[in-house]
């Protein structure tokens, strides 16, 4: 091969050009790619090692501001699981300025992304990932003790969510956790018809997430609907309710008031990763096969089966509330035919232009294959530190001070892992907020 | 000759190479009005402050509480101003302005709210113990504020693609502490449409 590069007579611009995109191109899709770097935080992460994860990420930023958003994200998840509320919320603050800035598009990534490969794009979050950074970002006002806050985050939550359901055809267009939350915090502060509205969405989402993610709606959500729809006279929404959760006794609200509540929220596992997959595959524009590079989410084993809240004499289950491996594979899935069009069109372009390079002088075309070659990559990013799963469990409580343990159960019924909350204070009309993210060493 | 398509290939990977440039700094008058993000801002908070200020210091109240309380100026304490909006809002800027111009205006006297109050206490008790007997304040000499300033901040959001329109909506509320009475509610709306740019470099 080394011959024939030799033997043909060299075009000094074209050998110029070629070796700057080369350059480039190796220059701009770096060594390996983002999902790969993951792999030493998410052993960090499984031996528990917080700070050392954290140093990792700060030490690997990813490609600068394209990835800043990315990196934003995994600080603040890691942030909050070092119990630093406030910090994590200033990078996701950080994270929601720099998406709105971002969100234009961008003819140069277009461009880029359409020649080289689709991680010049910047990242922004997909559609559920910025759903929860509001979600995360009000549970830590909530943890801090702010919940006028946590209601803007929510408020902020309910234009974003609105925008989605534009695309009403999507299996994910609403969140029906970020709709139950927001019922929660409207319920803490007392705003009843608001914390309706927010718990009747959360109902009808669900439906949809019982048909696509199998996730059906929480039996405590099944509560407060009855709780908020009898204390505003509902009547017809009532009897609706409690056919559909097969409950005939519940506090009404003005009792339910005089008593403290514990809301448990556990994060279990890690989100899944995205993988590449290389494929040939035959390029209708060109008349050849091509090789692309596709992204693929590869899910975990999930070990946890129950979860379970425990106080001095009463036990509570906390209920699956969001399967982000179901909303991730599934989203992914309905994108997949745009990915796959661009990665095509990128492929085609590549070829064409090592091709008519090749006419002129060999050694360019060959150069310029393997740049091609070299620089499809699929986009693996996502926000990994995300849970798998999240559940939520609601203990109303008389005032007083508790000792709560919670138990995370395998499939088989035996203990995987157990956390204890001592010196719980619970106070009447008041939400206590107990959050744990446990991930399963390797 | 090169191909159009190769060209075009580098060109582009060119101008992301050289795409970085340096930080400007320019100096603004605290008056003029900048709109970036179309959030809540300085501009805002000074017209609110503002307003407000000009309406509370001129309506009858004021005079109607000085006559019957033989010349004595109220007093004013601030209570919260809550945050309903869709923005981490920093209330505590026209708060301040107000503030400053109620105490300035020399027609009303205003005592330290709730959140301020802790600290003072706080050195008044190390007085007690520390300072000279002379100087040392008493404690339970407090002045009992005759008013409190009370309101929330409201937002109404209707967004469609990248277009907004922001409806901002301040409520503040001066309540008497004796009998309840809301002695004067001051209110001022902001409108903006804000229209996000669909394309960038």
């Amino acid at each position: 091969m080394l011959a024939t590069i030799t033997q043909t007579r060299q075009t000094p611009r074209g050998w110029l050009a070629s070796g700057l995109y080369l350059s480039a191109v190796l220059l701009l899709s770096g060594c390996a790619s983002y999902s790969q770097r993951f792999d030493v935080i998410e052993a960090q992460l499984a031996a528990g090692n917080l700070p050392a994860a954290l140093q990792t990420l700060e030490k690997d930023r990813g490609n600068g501001r394209r990835d800043e958003v990315l990196y934003l994200l995994n600080r603040a998840m890691l942030l909050r699981m070092q119990g630093d509320y406030r910090q994590s919320n200033q990078a996701l603050e950080q994270a929601k300025r720099l998406i709105d800035e971002l969100d234009a598009v961008s003819i140069r990534e277009q461009a880029g992304s359409l020649t080289v490969n689709d991680t010049l794009q910047s990242y922004i979050g997909s559609d559920f990932e910025r759903a929860l950074l509001h979600v995360y970002a009000a549970l830590n006002y909530l943890q801090l003790g702010m919940p006028d806050e946590a209601r803007v985050e929510i408020l902020q939550l309910d234009v974003l969510l609105n925008l989605q359901a534009d695309g009403q055809g999507n299996a994910y267009s609403e969140d029906a956790f970020a709709r139950y939350l927001s019922g929660l915090v409207f319920e803490q502060l007392g705003e009843w018809s608001d914390a309706m509205i927010a718990y009747r969405k959360a109902y009808q989402d669900y439906q949809k997430y019982r048909e696509y993610f199998g996730v059906k709606p929480p039996r405590s959500l099944g509560l407060a609907l009855l709780r908020m729809a009898e204390h505003l006279g509902l009547k017809e929404e009532l009897r609706r309710y409690r056919k559909a959760f097969a409950i005939e006794q519940w506090t009404p609200l003005p009792v339910f008031q005089t008593e403290g509540e514990v809301v448990l929220i556990v994060g279990t596992g890690l989100a899944p990763r995205k993988r590449e997959e290389s494929m040939s595959i035959f390029a209708p524009g060109a008349g050849v096969m091509v090789r692309i590079a596709l992204p693929r989410y590869e899910t975990k084993t999930q070990p946890v089966g129950e979860v379970r809240l425990q106080t001095d004499n009463e036990a509570v289950d906390a209920e699956l509330v969001e399967d982000i491996d179901a909303i991730a594979v599934k989203t992914l899935q309905e994108k997949m035919p745009a990915i796959t069009a661009r990665a095509l069109a990128r492929a085609v372009v590549k070829y064409r232009a090592a091709k008519e390079a090749g006419e002129r002088d060999q050694g360019l075309g060959l150069l310029l294959n393997v740049a091609g070659m070299l620089s499809e990559q699929a986009d693996t990013r996502s926000w990994s530190t995300l849970p798998q799963r999240i559940y939520l469990g609601r203990q109303p409580l008389a005032p007083g001070r508790y000792n709560i343990s919670v138990q995370l159960l395998g499939h088989g019924g035996h203990v995987l892992a157990q956390k204890q909350f001592s010196g719980v204070v619970v106070e009447a009309g008041k939400k206590v907020y107990l959050t744990w993210r446990w991930i399963p060493p390797h | 000759m090169l191909s159009k398509s190769v060209k075009t290939l580098w060109v582009l990977l060119l101008a992301v190479a050289l795409a970085a440039c340096a930080t400007k700094v320019e100096r603004l008058d605290t008056e003029e009005v900048r709109d970036l993000s179309g959030n809540w801002n300085d501009t805002d908070s000074r017209l609110v402050s503002e307003e407000m200020i000009r309406d509370v210091l001129s309506r009858s109240w004021l005079n109607r509480y000085t006559r019957s309380h033989g010349g004595k100026p109220p007093v004013v304490i601030v209570g919260e101003v809550r945050n309903l909006s869709h923005e981490h809002i920093n209330v505590n800027t026209f708060v301040a302005d107000m503030e400053r111009a109620l105490i300035n205006s020399g027609n009303v006297e205003v005592v330290a709210s709730s959140t301020e109050r802790g600290e003072v206490r706080g050195e008044r008790k190390d007085q007690d113990l520390n300072a000279r007997e002379d100087t040392r304040k008493a404690m339970g000499q407090e002045i009992g504020a005759d008013f409190m300033l009370k309101g929330t901040i409201n937002t109404i959001i209707d967004a469609e693609g990248k277009k907004q329109v922001k409806f901002y909506q301040v409520d503040l509320t001066l309540i008497s502490m004796a009998d309840n009475r809301k002695v004067w509610v001051g209110q001022k709306k902001i409108k903006k449409f804000v229209d996000k740019r669909s394309l960038r470099f």
